[in-house]
C-alpha cells in the first residue's frame, strides 16, 4: 500500500523536508508568532530570510491600496518602500491582480523596462533583497492577500516553486485566521492608546507622518510623538515593527477613522 | 439544505444528475482545460462515477444544480493513490480503506464561486462530514488545486496536507486529509452556528426530496416562494380532516399550477 509513497519519501530533497513538516503541522500553531517561527524555519533551506503577508485592494478607477498585516520582514526596506510611495510604481503590485499565479521578481525583470521598476529592485538589492517570490492568495470577494518572500540570493530552486506556493498559501490562510481571532478577542491587554493605534493602522497602509496628520487633523509632530510612544511601549525599534506587532495582536482598528 | 444522492435514491434525481455531469464537463474540461477526460452524452464521467458513489448537490431556488461534490470509498479504487501517489507521504496516514471516502469533482456554478456562494459551498462540505460520520467513515481524502486551498482551508474542518504540492499540466495540486468523527462534526457545526441537520430527509409518501427542501426551508425563501408555501398551508388548513402526505403533494402541485402564470424567476 505504501510502496509508491515510500519511494516518494526516499526521493524527497532534504531541503524540502522542513517544508513538509510545515505543511503537516502549521495548523497546530495557536499564535501568529509561532506560525511566523515555523514558516521562517521552513523557508530557510530555500534561502528566503524575510516574508510578510499584506492585504491588497484594487478598486476600479482608484489607486491600489495595500496594508501590511503580519510577518518577519526587512523593516528598514519596508519603511523606505512605503515612504517613497513605491506601492504605486512597483510592477509586482499590478501583477498580483493578473491571473492569480505566483511569480518571482526575476520573472518580471525578464520583461520589465521601466526605469522606476529597476530603481526599486536595485534599491531592494542594496537593502539585502536580491529576489522575491510573491504568492497571490484570493479572498472570496474583490480583495486579495499577497505573501511576499525575500531572499538575499538572486537565484532560488525553481523546483521549489510549487512547494513555496503551497506553503505561502497555507501561511496566509492560517495567519489570517489567527489575526481574526485576536481581533475578535478585542483590545484585552492592549497597551496602546486609541490615537497610537490609529496612527499605527495608517502606518500599515504606507502613510507618512504628514499623511497621517492630514487624515487625523492633528499636527505632524503629534503623529510622530504617538508613534514614538507606541514603539517605546512595545519595545521595538521601528514603526513597521510596531505596526505589524500591533496588527498581529489585533490592537489596530480595522477601519481607522478619517 | 443539501441533497445526498446514493444508488438507492438516484431515480429521484435523474435530471439533477444529468445536469451535474454537464456542468462538470463545462467546468473541468472547457473552463479548466483538463484533458484525457471522458464525455458521454454531453456529460463528464469517470470510473469513480458508479453505484458506490455518493453525490452532494446544492440546488438553487429553481431546482438547478448550484454546487456539487462526490464521495466514494477508497478500498477498491482511489484517484490520488492510483494516479497521483507523489502527492502522498506515508506518514500522513492511510488513504485507502472501506472507512475512507475520497472527495472529488467539487465545483460551483459561476454565481456561487465568490462570497455569494460561501454558504452553499459550506453546506456541501458540512453535508459530506455528516454523511461520512453517519456511515462510519473516519477520514476524507482528496486533491485540490492549490489556488482553491484558501477556500477549502476557511471551512472549519481540520484539513491538512498529506504531501507536498506538485505541478501538473493544468496547474498545481495538493493532497489533503480531513478527520471525520462525531467530535469533529460537532465542533464544525458549532463554529458554523448550524443546529439542524443539513441533509434533506429521504422522500416520503410521494413527497419528493426537492419538495421537502422547499417546505423545510420556507423561512429562508424569498417572497414569491413563501407565498407558495402559504398557499399550501392555507389549502391544507381548509381541509376538514388532516390531509395525508399524498394530499399535501397534490396540493403543492395545484398551488404551483395556480401560480405558474405569475411566477418570477429568482437568481
Amino acid at each position: 500500500m505504501f510502496g509508491a509513497g515510500a519511494a516518494v519519501l526516499a526521493s524527497m530533497k532534504p531541503s524540502f523536508r522542513p517544508a513538509w513538516d510545515f505543511l503537516q503541522n502549521a495548523a497546530n500553531n495557536k499564535t501568529l508568532q509561532g506560525l511566523d517561527a515555523a514558516f521562517a524555519k521552513a523557508l530557510k533551506p530555500f534561502e528566503f530570510d524575510a516574508f510578510s503577508c499584506a492585504q491588497a485592494r484594487a478598486p476600479i478607477g482608484e489607486e491600489v491600496d495595500a496594508r501590511l498585516l503580519f510577518g518577519r520582514s526587512h523593516d528598514e526596506w519596508d519603511a523606505y518602500y512605503l515612504k517613497s510611495g513605491y506601492l504605486e510604481s512597483d510592477p509586482c503590485i499590478p501583477e498580483l491582480f493578473n491571473g492569480g499565479k505566483p511569480y518571482a521578481w526575476s520573472d518580471l525583470q525578464e520583461r520589465e523596462q521601466s526605469k522606476i521598476a529597476w530603481q526599486i529592485w536595485d534599491e531592494a538589492a542594496q537593502a539585502g533583497a536580491h529576489n522575491g517570490f510573491v504568492v497571490p492568495v484570493p479572498n472570496d470577494d474583490d480583495e486579495l492577500y499577497g505573501v511576499r518572500l525575500m531572499s538575499p540570493e538572486k537565484k532560488f530552486d525553481q523546483e521549489a516553486r510549487s512547494v513555496l506556493n503551497g506553503m505561502s498559501i497555507l501561511y496566509c490562510v492560517l495567519g489570517i485566521k489567527l489575526l481574526e481571532k485576536s481581533v475578535r478577542a478585542g483590545r484585552d491587554g492592549c497597551p496602546l492608546s486609541r490615537r497610537e493605534a490609529e496612527c499605527l493602522a495608517w502606518v500599515t497602509e504606507g502613510k507618512s507622518d504628514w499623511d497621517i496628520s492630514e487624515i487625523l487633523s492633528i499636527s505632524q509632530w503629534t503623529v510622530h510623538e504617538h508613534i514614538e510612544r507606541a514603539k517605546s511601549k512595545l519595545g521595538v525599534k521601528s514603526r513597521i515593527q510596531a505596526a505589524m506587532l500591533s496588527s498581529a495582536n489585533g490592537w489596530l482598528p480595522v477601519n481607522p477613522s478619517r | 439544505m443539501i441533497h445526498m444522492v446514493t444508488c438507492e435514491n438516484r431515480h429521484l434525481y435523474q435530471s439533477e444528475l444529468d445536469e451535474m455531469h454537464q456542468l462538470r464537463r463545462v467546468h473541468f474540461i472547457e473552463e479548466r482545460g483538463w484533458s484525457r477526460m471522458t464525455v458521454k452524452e454531453g456529460g463528464e464521467y469517470d470510473e469513480c462515477d458508479d453505484e458506490r458513489t455518493v453525490y452532494f448537490l446544492a440546488l438553487d431556488q429553481d431546482g438547478r444544480v448550484a454546487v456539487s461534490m462526490r464521495a466514494r470509498p477508497t478500498d477498491d479504487r482511489c484517484i490520488i493513490a492510483d494516479v497521483f501517489p507523489q502527492l502522498i507521504e506515508p506518514e500522513s496516514g492511510d488513504v485507502r480503506g472501506s472507512d475512507i471516502w475520497e472527495i472529488s469533482r467539487i465545483f460551483a456554478t459561476k454565481s456561487n464561486r465568490l462570497r455569494t456562494g460561501i454558504r452553499r459551498r459550506n453546506e456541501v462540505f458540512l453535508a459530506s462530514m455528516e454523511a461520512a460520520v453517519s456511515a462510519g467513515i473516519t477520514r476524507l481524502v482528496g486533491m485540490i488545486d492549490t489556488y482553491l486551498l484558501p477556500q477549502a482551508q476557511r471551512f472549519p474542518w481540520d484539513l491538512r496536507p498529506i504531501g507536498l504540492p506538485s505541478a501538473y499540466p493544468e496547474g498545481e495540486v495538493i493532497g489533503v486529509g480531513i478527520p471525520a468523527n462525531r467530535g469533529e462534526l460537532a465542533r464544525v457545526r458549532r463554529e458554523l452556528g448550524v443546529r439542524a441537520p443539513i441533509i434533506v430527509p429521504e422522500a416520503q409518501n410521494g413527497i419528493t426530496p426537492q419538495e421537502l427542501e422547499l417546505l423545510m426551508s420556507a423561512d429562508k425563501l424569498k417572497s414569491i416562494d413563501l407565498a407558495l408555501v402559504k398557499d399550501v398551508i392555507a389549502m391544507a388548513a381548509r381541509s376538514e380532516i388532516a390531509p395525508t402526505n399524498e394530499q399535501i403533494a397534490a396540493i403543492i402541485e395545484r398551488a404551483k399550477a395556480q401560480r405558474s402564470g405569475t411566477a418570477v424567476a429568482l437568481h
